[in-house]
Order: structure tokens, then C-alpha cells, then sequence
């Protein structure tokens, strides 16, 4: 077809147009006959089109299509583009297809395709964007240019680049004899799996926890063990109601967009979801439906007939599909008395930030005093909900998923409990909930009027009940009457789910939060149930369930399970160790680091390796003396701490006082900025390797094919990693191993785990579900991108089954077990009260420096205020006496150290165009969310006269960001929110500098005001808080970036 | 002729943005500045072969990187710079519309009276298309077998903007969308450029890009006769978002019905 060229087309121009005009009705076709087709409309089929899948860390996976020609990515389609006549019913694009029952498809177990997201979609502007690293970097020391000036960097050699690494990790090893540990770091797996080959001989320094799950996977431990299950997601088929908690599938990383999609069939054919949540999100608007609940009215005179003690369960045969027991409830004749009373829930229960724990625990409240509980799997399989309960241990005595639960103190369990001697298992022992100490205690605690702790106040309608509702009710934001409604409708419909998701975890308090899910759930004996589940979602149907691949299980759990290579280490939570690299402590006395590390109390256990060369003693001895630990190096592989960590400024000086910093990534990310040598990785398109989900159920494989060459001088991970460590190796010479597998190598179909192994169902897969099973060879997989295990409905895997059902099935051998397997935590059942957490305190209170805090956690489970919440938005105490004659003095929070008052609560919610802090260079997916900014709402920016798009800078004594106003009513009043994952970016501007108070000190008191630029990047961890701790090693295992204070100006603060 | 059209449910619709996205990614190759902005960057020559130097934001081994390339560097964000290289025009649009408000109420309790409903929409290859009548040149016409709103040439558009004026959905694009200070004859003044409902896929028998992309199944693409057949009863030709004013229906035949976000239990 000839060109039609501009000049040509205006010389016929008149005529056309005129002809064109006439011309132009519904019932004359052929006026629109075009003078010449457009000439590009011919579909390309010298394109080749290879299977690929995501590749960082959103936890997810998908099948991606990627069209490449040339030797070039020219487009990325995804698992729905497939020919309209190819259609099945599950893609509900075919009209022949479309009649048939997608939800029924949807039953059989089939995944349904896995479509990409947003982020997926820019994956090709990301690999060719000019800001790739593209060779090797050294950062050029004589021109005494600042850490963080990126023009001090020079082009050089990968021999260059690796020789300057490996003399500076060879300088870190050569101090482990003066020091009897290596001051060296990192952290993600790629890390790990690099260097513990040798730290595992030595001890090291221990970037401990998680940054996604850290609080869930703390809670797990001896709440309801490391080894904890959720049940598998097609299971949500057998749920009547779902209850979606801090959540939302849509938007977050480690749910496959075909969760939501599963979702709104169920909403479509009538399952009611509520989402409660900080925010209007996507599950609150499009997902969640509301519904309405009917009970009698509580009444104060039912108290007594209710606490008989008896509860109303009632015992029902196991159905015949199904060996569970039900326990079904009357709950129209027992617990209450007087009118019906129907309360209509909302789709979107709102809820103040970190205080979450306080409405779960008033629900729990309301179902303890209706008498709604099941009595017997409470007294049968778990411990601490009774006063006084007794039992004996049948903790595992092995650790299990290297979570042991082992006494941290020499102590009895309640006065008449059985001698526990320090460092040993509970196995065995008696134990009895000490007096106070018990779920039920504390539930009636909360009625006491004249203590601190209790939540009763008179004015609240004059009855306990109701006091108690009436306080739970002014802090998280939910009236008396929802708070009963939702507890009511979670515990009366059976089966029903609580999807807790990662939000109010990611607190100071979320331990705690993600604790009370799991007594939640238990509580109303949602825990072992088809279509119910153990309360958290956060975690996974481990793979030896599904899949026979113990490597990607290994990275299932975040911190608990994150690698076979890890070694013995001074364990620093996360987030303390921009603190420890600067001052060399992490709030623990060097005594109680010292026992943390000689006893394991990490919950890590020691190699043996590192008993044998009689190492442990040496480096407690040498903690003991109270010498600062020392930080010189750490090898940094695809993470970006300044972003991803807590207190960004922080972190910036920390890294700033490094004397090493390696970094491997694609980008120069705002940490690689800080680095001393930088390698750069060849991209997700120029390698192949093997696709593994590694959150929540994984039941699919994916294939990822190597599309294009390796561009510019990078090289692959792979590469990067094997050569490294053998040149470390020669230099430091202290293995003769074999070279471990790299995650590179772990991902690849080769070797002893090989792709036979990783594609093979788990013999629990194939007892339970089915063994009619063929798995596709390599070839086929490569065809097709994909490999899927279905689960259907009716043969869910229900996580927490085995703890009920004898003769289940053990995960790994697919034999049956004669005893119902144990719950891997101090007392083998689920605690509410945990032996292991009343023995920890203990130390806390013979330690001087924790008295003053000593109380603050917890070895029952309960809500605990934030550490800067809601709370103290009121006065600066922690007592609760006088809320309401605050209530009506609204002052916000006022610092301490800055003496501001910040009368804002601000939430760092993940987002949806963003995997974590990744991609938040690439251009293409900046445009599409017209710039970051803080949302807030209306109301709160009117009071600041802030308007829709004013550029305000979000502020508190961590930090200033400068960022564009989002005015909604997607935040309740109060509440604002920034999302997670923005790149930090400071001002070079003179004039854009604040005031913030950092504690740099080793007295972990002082808190010092410094000039610090304006973050105009907008990341939200700027804002948050490096916490102080009580126990480093085990409470906030991840960042305390919910519910913190903050204000908003358009003005720069100061 | 069978006149193809869109499907959109908003019931199920999230605002997702993959429609989007995925059309860009399709039509990487169509957007306006492709010749402007060509991928030069990456290689030096037309093979777009591998190579190592790093095209025009390289530096020789042993010199001085340059931190202007970078997003992290300080000042220097180069966002304008990595805009070039992909798609700006918008061919698919999703809007997002917020009613009521969620307020703080006596006993400190929040009274959630908040929705959200969102739409996306591309072009909706009008039966009537007032594009094709204000075009002066007569670059766009409609595909005889589709009745897709096509254009002519990229070369030809003379970028007056006529037709971005008159259509009420807002389909024809510019890459820079303040094309009208660009000189006629300036080679980077931006040409107009519009969904072609993937006639390339649609004639293979695929979907059109953004409808096979979108996970939550809002989208769907057909002859419209056949669409409506196959959704039946429950939708509707207009929906009330669009009486705000915002985006008028117009009176050119869009070829799209929707069905409604279905009302949600609220206080």
C-alpha cells in the first residue's frame, strides 16, 4: 500500500474533507471508505514470543508473554492473551464459552490464568531506561568527595571491581580473631545465600527479621509455632463469609491477581466480605459488600447465666467429606436476652491506624461475655484462654523449621508447674496459667474501673459491657454497635475467614495484632476448618504440601525459615541497625546480647560447625565486656535500605559511616548511591531461570525464559555470586566445600535440585488431593510458561488440620502419623498465654536498663498501645483513666524531644504500582500515578487550607518530605497516608533543610537536632520511627511504619 | 460490516490501570514521538545489537560517571529524559469518581459514607464519529470491517486538534499535549494518534490488548450486537458519572455499554 505523504494528503485535503463531511451517516458505508488505510495495522508475526513471569519481590508470580524480535523486547502480554475462539470459560471472553458456570470452573481447583499487573507491564521500559547500571563502578576515594556523591564514581574493569570486594571483605574476615566475630552484614537472600557459606563458620552480625512479615512470623513464634499453615486460597471457595482485615489483594505484593478475581466471583454469587482497614481501598470500595447481622440486644442482667462456664457448643458428627468436627452454636436462646436486633454492617469498617489489636480484642470481649467460644477446642488444643488451665507439655522436642521454642529462663509455669531448666525444651513439663495470666482474665480485666489497664468508664450507659465497647470504640473508630455485629457474624457464620492481611501488622504493636488473629480465629474454632483458616494470611500453605522443593519453601516464611545457609550470629532486628552501625548497641545490655547469642534465644539455631571450632563461648565472652559491636562491611544484593529500612535519614548517616559498602543491583537505587564498589546485573529478560512464587500457597511454576543477550558490561546474578564467593574463598581460604548453590543457581532447573525435583507434587499433595498427576517434562513447561496443581474445593488443604486429625497425613513422607502432629510452640497447642514469652520477661525485669519499659510486651495475648498512637494524642502517659475528659482536648501528639504537636496519624500502605521500593525509577509507571503524594482527607486539609494538588511537606521529628497533596475521603478524618516504596531523595536546595532529633548515641537516650534536607523524593520510611525496643531480638520484626504521628503544612516546618 | 465494540463492567472494575498499561505496551511502535524519540539510547545502530558502551549515556572505562543519569542523583532527576522512550499518549483512560465522605462523628466514631466507582474507556468507534466529520485533512475514516475510527497516516495529521475538541470521550492524543506550540513545521510537532481497537490483534482473532490484560474481567471487545446478546439484561448505555459533566456520552454513537457498580450495604 502506497504511502500517503502529508504534502499529497493536503493537496486532496478540500476535496476529502468536503466529501467526508457530506458524507458521514450511520446508513452510508461507503463515505467512509478511507482515501488510504492506515499502514501499520498488520499484525507482526516476525515476532517471537517466549514465556516469561515477575521477577521481583512482590512475592507473586505470573505468566507473561514477552514479543521479542530483533534480538529486542518490543511487547509484554500476559495470560489472557489468547485467541477469543481459545477462550475458556474461566476467561469469560468467549460468548459460546460465556454460559457456563465460571465459578463452578473456578470450584474444580483451576488457579485461573495468571494475569499480570500494572507493575508486570513495566518491566520493558524498566530494562531499557538509560539508568541502568551498565558497568562496574568504583567509587574514586582521593577525590574526598562525600559518601552519597555519585560523580565520584568511576567506570572500571569487573576484575578491578571485584579485586577492590574481595580485599575488602578478605580486611572484615581478617579481624574476626581480634574481635571473635566478622563485623560484616547484609541482607535478603540473595545475601545470605552468598556469604553464609562462610558465616556460618564464624559469627557475624545478624540483620535479623523481616520487612514484609516479620511481625506475623515473630507472632508465629510460641503463639502458634513456626511451622504454622494457612489453608490453600481455592479454599476461600468453602468460606460463607469473609472477613478481610487490613487487606486488600488488589493492590498489595503476594497475592496473585487471581485472588481478587476469585474474590468478586464469590461477592458476585452472594458471599459477604467486610474489609475493615485504615483505608478506603480498592477490597473496601469494589470487593467488600457489607451485610447485615441479627442478635438480641446484650443485656447486663444476661452476665451471670452466660459466665456459667458451661459455653453452648455443641458437638456434631464429623461430615462424611470432612473429618473435622463442628461445633454449632444456638445463639438465638443463650447468651442474651430482649428484642432482635438486626445491625447492618458497612462494606468498609474504617479503623484507626496500629489500633486494630484494640478492636479485635473488644470483639473478642463481646464473644467471651455472650458466652460464644468453642469451649472444647480451646481446652483440647489450646493453652492460656482458662483461668488456671493445667497441662503437660507435648512441645515438639526438635526444633522444627529452625524455630525452636527453648527456655530463655530457669523457671516454673505457674507455682504447682514442673522445674524448666534454661536452654532446654518444654517437653513434658506441667504447666499452669498463672493467676492474671489467662486470655479470660484479661478479657474481664478490661472491665476493672479503677485500674490503668482496664478500658470501663462510668459514663459510658452504666454497664461493663458497655464501658467497655464505649472505649474500644473512641480509639479505633468503630461504634459499639459494629464492633458487636462483626464479632458476632465471624463467630455465628460457619465456615468463615478472616483474611488478615500485612497492614496493621507492619506497626510497633503488630506482634501483638497478628497474635490476636490467630486467638481470633481459634477462639471461634475457625482455626483446623475448611473455608475458615488459623487467622493470619500472611504466611503460606508451605510448599512440601504441594510442591517437593524444600529450596523456594525455604524462603516461604520470611525471617523464620529464610535459608539453609544462614549461620550463628549477634542477632540486630532491622530495625535497630542503622542504630548499631552508628553506635554499636541495639538497646540490649551486652549481658543479655551476649545470652541471646549464646542460647540461641533468637530462635536461630547455631551450626554445629560453629560449636565444633568452639566459637559461641569466645564471642559472648567478648560481648560481655561491654565493647560496642563493630560494623565495617556489608555486601548489599538487590535491596535498598534507606529506602525499604526504617528512618531513612538515619540510615543515610549510617551508611555514610560504613567503611564498606558492595552493591549489586540494576539501578542506582538511593542506597547504591552510598556504595563503594557497584556491580551491575543483568536484567530479568537476559537470563533464564525458574519461576517461584514464594508467598501464600504457591501453586504454580512458572518458566522464564532468557529473551534477550546481556546488555551494556553487566552480568548475571548468577555469575556475580559464584564469582565472588570463589574468589573470596581463594582469598580467605577457609572452605573446601563445594561452592553452595546461589539463588541464582537454586532458581535454575539443574543439579540435585533440579527441575525433576521442583516440579514433582508433594506426597501429602498427592495422598490428599490426588495422584492423577503429570507433570509437564522442561520442554513442555517451556511451551507453555506455566505449570499449575489444582486443589479443588472439595479436597482443600486446611493448613492447620493435622493438629486435630490423627492418622493425618506428614507433609513429607505422605505417611500417616499415628498422633495428631504438635504445634511447634513451648506447650504444643496454641497459646494465648505463652510459657516461653513469662520466662523472657522475667530477664526483662532483672535487667536495669528495661525497667523502666519492663511490662510494655506481653506474655498473654493483648492489644498494646502504639508507641507513639492514638493514645497519647491526648497527654504523653500511657495510663487510659482520663481518654474521655481528653476526648474533648484533642491536642494531638506531643513530642518529647521536639515539643511539636503532631495531630495527624500517618500510614505507609504498599502499593500498587511499586514492588516495594522497586520501579520507582521507571518513568513509565511514575506517569501513570500522576506523581506520589500524601492522601488525606478532606476535612483535615480544609483545617490546613491545603487544596487537591498543593505541594505540603508531611513532617515529624524523623524527617520532612515534600510531596503533592491527594484530597479524598480515602482516609478517614485524622488519618493520612504515603506509600510505601518511594525513592528518598534529598534536596540539594539550601533553603529546603529542617530540623529533625536522631539519637545517635550510646546512651540510647539522647536525641541530638540536625540539619537534614527536605526528602522531595517523598519516601514514607523517612517518617519512620527506628523503635526503641524492648527486646530487640523478637518485637518489631519489621518496621513501625503504621500509625506514627505526623502533620501536614504547605509551609516548610520551622 | 459488523460494528465491533467495548464492554465495560465498572461493578468489577479497580482502577487497576492494566488496561492501560498493556495498550502502551502493544503500541509502543504507534506512539506519536517513536521516530523522535527512538530507542537510540539503548544501541547505536538499527539491530539494536547488544553492545557495551552504553549508547549516548555511556562513559569510557576509567572516566567520571555521569550522575545525571540517574533518579537517585542529587537535583538531577531525570525524568523528562526517561519519559521519551515510551508511550505518553493515553489511547485507554481510566477515571475515578468519589462520592459522599467519610466523617468523624459524635463518640470520635467514623460514619464510612464513602464510594468509589471508576471507568475506563478508550475510543468507541463511533457510528457517528464527529472526528471523522472535523478533520480538515480527512485523515480519519472508519474500517469498513470492523467500523473501527482509524487514521489515515501519521504523516498527514496536520495536528490542529479539531478532532481532540470535538469528541466528547476525549480519544484523539497527542504525546505532548501542549502540541500547539510546536511550529508546523517543526519534525517533533506531535501528530495525533487514537486506539485502533487493536485491528492488528482483532484481525488474528486475539482481544484487543486491554481487554485480554484485564485480571478482574471488566473489559470486554466484540461486534456489538454480539456483545449485547451475550451480557443481556443489566446494562446500560449511559452511567451517571458520565452527567457530571465530565465526560459527556455526546451525540456520535458511541459503540459501548456498561453495566453499574451495583450499590454496596452502607450506613
Amino acid at each position: 500500500m502506497p504511502k500517503i505523504t502529508r504534502r499529497g494528503l493536503l493537496q486532496l485535503g478540500a476535496v476529502v474533507s468536503a466529501a467526508t463531511l457530506a458524507g458521514c451517516s450511520k446508513d452510508d458505508d461507503a463515505d467512509f471508505t478511507p482515501i488510504s488505510e492506515q499502514n501499520d495495522l498488520v499484525f507482526d508475526k516476525e515476532a517471537r514470543v517466549v514465556c516469561s513471569s515477575g521477577a521481583f519481590n512482590c512475592g507473586s508470580r505470573c505468566h507473561h508473554k514477552v514479543h521479542v524480535k530483533n534480538g529486542r523486547l518490543i511487547a509484554l502480554t500476559s495470560a489472557g492473551d489468547i485467541k477469543y475462539s481459545e477462550c475458556a470459560a474461566l476467561d469469560e471472553n468467549n460468548p459460546d464459552e460465556f454460559v457456563k458456570d465460571t465459578l463452578a470452573t473456578m470450584a474444580e481447583g483451576k488457579q485461573v490464568q495468571y494475569r499480570a499487573c500494572a507493575r508486570g507491564y513495566t518491566y520493558i521500559s524498566k530494562t531499557y531506561q538509560p539508568d541502568r547500571l551498565k558497568y562496574p563502578l568504583l567509587r574514586d576515594e582521593t577525590l574526598g568527595l562525600e559518601k552519597g556523591d555519585v560523580s565520584a564514581f568511576r567506570r572500571v574493569t569487573w576484575d578491578k571491581a571485584m579485586e577492590f570486594a574481595v580485599n575488602r571483605v578478605k580486611d572484615c574476615f581478617d579481624r574476626q580473631g581480634a574481635l571473635g566475630y566478622i563485623p560484616g552484614s547484609g541482607r535478603q537472600w540473595i545475601h545470605f545465600n552468598l556469604m553464609g557459606a562462610f558465616y556460618k563458620k564464624f559469627p557475624w552480625v545478624w540483620f535479623n527479621n523481616n520487612e514484609s512479615t516479620g511481625n506475623t512470623d515473630g507472632a508465629k513464634f510460641d503463639s502458634i509455632g513456626g511451622t504454622s499453615k494457612s489453608n490453600n486460597r481455592t479454599d476461600r471457595f468453602n468460606s460463607k463469609f469473609i472477613l478481610t482485615w487490613g487487606q486488600d489483594n488488589s493492590s498489595t505484593t503476594f497475592y496473585q491477581t487471581n485472588a481478587y478475581w476469585m474474590e468478586t466471583k464469590l461477592r458476585e454469587a452472594g458471599t459477604p466480605i467486610v474489609v475493615i482497614s485504615s483505608t478506603y481501598s480498592d477490597a473496601a470500595a469494589m470487593l467488600a459488600t457489607g451485610t447485615d447481622v441479627t442478635f438480641k440486644r446484650w443485656l447486663p442482667a444476661d452476665t451471670t447465666a452466660v459466665l456459667s462456664g458451661e459455653g453452648r457448643a455443641v458437638y456434631q458428627e464429623p461430615r462424611v467429606d470432612d473429618d473435622l468436627p463442628y461445633y454449632e452454636y444456638d445463639i438465638s436462646s443463650g447468651g442474651a436476652t430482649g428484642e432482635e436486633y438486626t445491625v447492618k454492617i458497612p462494606a468498609w469498617v474504617p479503623c484507626r491506624p496500629a489500633t486494630d489489636g484494640a478492636l479485635m480484642t473488644a470483639m473478642m470481649y463481646v464473644l467471651y461475655k455472650r458466652g460464644m467460644y468453642d469451649k472444647k477446642f480451646l481446652e483440647d488444643q489450646c493453652f492460656g484462654f482458662f483461668k488456671n488451665q493445667e497441662i503437660i507439655s507435648t512441645a515438639p522436642e526438635t526444633c522444627q523449621a529452625g524455630m525452636p521454642v527453648w527456655a530463655p529462663k530457669e523457671g516454673t509455669i505457674g507455682d504447682t508447674g514442673d522445674l524448666i531448666e534454661f536452654g532446654k525444651p518444654f517437653t513434658g513439663k506441667k504447666m499452669v496459667v498463672p493467676d492474671g495470666y489467662s486470655f479470660e482474665e484479661h478479657l474481664l480485666s478490661l472491665e476493672n474501673t479503677t485500674d490503668n489497664g482496664g478500658w470501663t468508664n462510668a459514663e459510658d450507659g452504666g454497664d461493663l459491657y458497655s464501658g467497655v465497647l464505649g472505649y474500644a470504640s473512641r480509639l479505633t473508630g468503630v461504634s459499639r454497635e459494629l464492633i458487636e455485629a462483626i464479632a458476632i457474624k465471624y463467630f455465628e457464620t460457619r465456615p468463615s475467614f478472616l483474611e488478615a492481611g500485612g497492614g496493621p501488622q507492619r506497626a510497633y504493636n503488630g506482634v501483638e495484632w497478628c497474635w490476636l488473629c490467630f486467638c481470633f480465629a481459634a477462639m471461634c474454632g475457625h482455626t483446623n476448618k475448611r473455608g475458615g483458616g488459623p487467622g493470619m494470611t500472611m504466611y503460606s500453605t508451605p510448599d512440601e504440601m504441594v510442591f517437593n522443593d524444600k529450596y523456594s519453601s525455604a524462603w516461604n516464611s520470611g525471617s523464620s525459615r529464610v535459608n539453609p545457609w544462614s549461620g550463628k550470629t549477634i542477632a540486630v532486628n532491622l530495625s535497630a541497625f542503622s542504630h548499631m552501625a552508628l553506635t554499636g548497641t541495639d538497646w540490649r545490655s551486652p549481658e543479655q546480647m551476649a545470652q541471646d547469642v549464646e542460647f540461641e534465644t533468637t530462635g536461630y539455631a547455631a551450626p554445629d560447625a560453629l560449636k565444633e571450632y568452639g566459637l559461641v563461648k569466645p564471642v559472648t565472652d567478648i560481648l560481655s565486656r561491654e565493647k560496642p559491636v563493630e560494623l565495617e562491611c556489608i555486601v548489599c544484593v538487590h535491596a535498598n535500605y534507606v529506602v525499604s529500612q526504617a528512618n531513612s535519614n538515619k540510615w543515610v548517616e549510617a551508611l555514610k559511616k560504613l567503611k564498606t559498602l558492595i552493591v549489586a543491583d540494576l539501578h542506582m537505587t538511593p542506597t547504591a548511591r552510598y556504595a563503594d564498589v557497584v556491580f551491575p546485573i543483568a536484567s530479568n529478560y537476559e537470563s533464564e531461570f525458574f519461576g517461584d512464587p514464594f508467598i501464600w500457597g504457591p501453586t504454580a511454576k512458572f518458566y522464564h525464559a532468557k529473551a534477550i543477550e546481556v546488555m551494556y558490561d553487566c552480568r548475571t546474578e548468577a555469575y556475580f555470586e559464584s564469582e565472588l564467593w570463589s574468589k573470596i574463598n581463594d582469598a580467605i581460604g577457609v572452605s573446601n566445600e563445594e561452592v553452595p548453590p546461589s539463588y541464582a543457581e537454586t532458581a535454575r532447573p539443574s543439579g540435585e535440585q533440579g527441575y525433576d525435583t521442583k516440579i514433582a507434587p508433594s506426597p501429602y499433595y498427592t495422598k490428599l488431593v490426588t495422584s492423577d498427576v503429570k507433570t509437564p517434562t522442561w520442554e513442555e513447561l517451556k511451551a507453555k510458561g506455566f505449570y499449575d496443581l489444582t486443589i479443588p474445593t472439595d479436597k482443600p488443604i486446611v493448613g492447620m488440620r493435622d493438629i486435630t486429625v490423627p492418622g493425618s497425613v506428614d507433609p513429607k513422607t505422605g505417611e500417616a502419623v499415628e498422633e495428631a502432629s504438635k504445634v511447634a510452640t513451648s506447650t504444643g497447642r496454641i497459646n494465648f498465654f505463652s510459657p516461653f514469652w513469662y520466662l523472657r520477661m522475667q530477664t526483662y525485669a532483672e535487667q536495669d536498663y528495661l525497667k523502666k519499659t519492663a511490662g510494655f510486651r506481653t506474655s498473654t495475648a493483648k492489644y498494646i498501645p502504639n508507641r507513639e498512637g492514638y493514645e497519647k494524642f491526648f497527654r504523653n502517659s500511657e495510663a487510659a483513666d482520663d481518654y474521655d475528659k481528653n476526648l474533648k482536648n484533642f491536642t494531638g501528639y506531643k513530642s518529647p524531644v521536639s515539643q511539636r504537636n503532631y495531630k495527624l496519624l500517618y500510614l505507609a500502605n504498599k502499593p500498587r504500582f511499586r514492588a516495594q521500593t522497586v520501579l520507582d525509577n521507571v518513568a513509565m509507571m511514575k506517569d501513570q500515578v500522576k506523581g506520589h503524594g500524601v492522601r488525606m482527607n478532606s476535612a483535615d486539609a480544609a483545617e490546613r487550607g491545603i487544596k487537591d494538588g498543593d505541594l505540603v511537606y508531611v513532617y515529624n521529628d524523623r524527617g520532612c518530605i515534600r510531596v503533592h497533596a491527594e484530597v479524598s475521603h480515602r482516609l478517614p478524618p485524622g488519618v493520612v497516608s504515603v506509600e510505601h516504596g518511594v525513592w528518598y531523595q534529598p534536596s540539594t536546595d539550601p533553603d529546603e533543610q529542617v530540623t529533625i532529633w536522631m539519637c545517635e548515641n550510646k546512651d540510647n537516650k539522647t536525641y541530638t537536632p540536625k540539619r537534614v534536607p527536605v526528602d522531595v523524593g517523598g519516601c514514607a520510611n523517612t517518617l519512620t520511627d527506628d523503635c526503641f525496643t524492648l527486646d530487640p531480638t523478637f518485637c518489631v520484626q519489621t518496621l513501625a511504619a503504621q500509625g506514627g504521628p505526623c502533620e501536614i503544612s504547605k509551609y516548610k516546618p520551622e | 460490516m459488523s460494528q465491533w465494540g467495548f464492554y465495560f463492567n465498572q461493578d468489577r472494575c479497580l482502577g487497576c490501570l492494566v488496561c492501560k498499561m498493556a495498550c502502551k505496551n502493544w503500541n509502543e511502535k504507534r506512539r506519536g514521538d517513536a521516530q523522535i524519540n527512538g530507542k537510540d539510547y539503548i544501541a547505536g545502530d538499527e539491530e539494536y545489537k547488544n553492545q557495551t558502551d552504553g549508547g549516548k549515556y555511556g562513559v569510557s572505562e576509567g572516566s567520571a560517571e555521569n550522575p545525571g543519569i540517574y533518579m537517585a542523583s542529587d537535583g538531577a532527576n531525570n525524568y523528562g529524559e526517561f519519559r521519551k522512550y515510551y508511550m505518553k499518549e493515553d489511547w485507554r483512560r481510566v477515571e475515578t469518581y468519589e462520592y459522599g465522605a467519610v466523617t468523624l462523628d459524635r463518640g470520635n466514631v467514623f460514619t464510612p459514607g464513602v464510594d468509589r466507582r471508576y471507568i475506563s474507556v478508550s475510543c468507541n468507534h463511533c457510528s457517528d464519529p464527529v472526528c471523522v466529520k472535523v478533520c480538515p485533512v480527512g485523515n480519519i475514516y472508519k474500517d469498513p470491517d470492523t467500523g473501527a475510527v482509524l487514521t489515515v497516516s501519521y504523516d498527514a495529521c496536520i495536528s490542529c486538534g479539531k478532532c481532540k475538541d470535538a469528541c466528547p470521550w476525549d480519544a484523539p492524543q497527542f504525546y505532548d499535549a501542549d502540541f500547539a506550540r510546536y511550529a508546523q513545521d517543526d519534525p517533533k510537532r506531535p501528530k495525533m494518534t487514537k486506539c485502533t481497537l487493536c485491528r492488528d490483534r482483532i484481525s488474528e482473532g486475539l482481544k484487543p490488548a486491554c481487554v485480554a490484560a484485564c485480571w478482574n474481567r471488566a473489559l470486554d471487545a466484540g461486534p456489538i450486537e454480539e456483545l449485547r446478546r451475550k451480557y443481556g439484561d443489566g446494562v446500560t448505555d449511559s452511567l451517571p458519572e458520565f452527567k457530571s459533566g465530565d465526560t459527556p456520552m455526546g451525540n456520535t454513537g458511541p459503540n459501548i455499554f456498561f453495566k453499574a457498580k451495583t450499590d454496596r450495604i452502607r450506613k
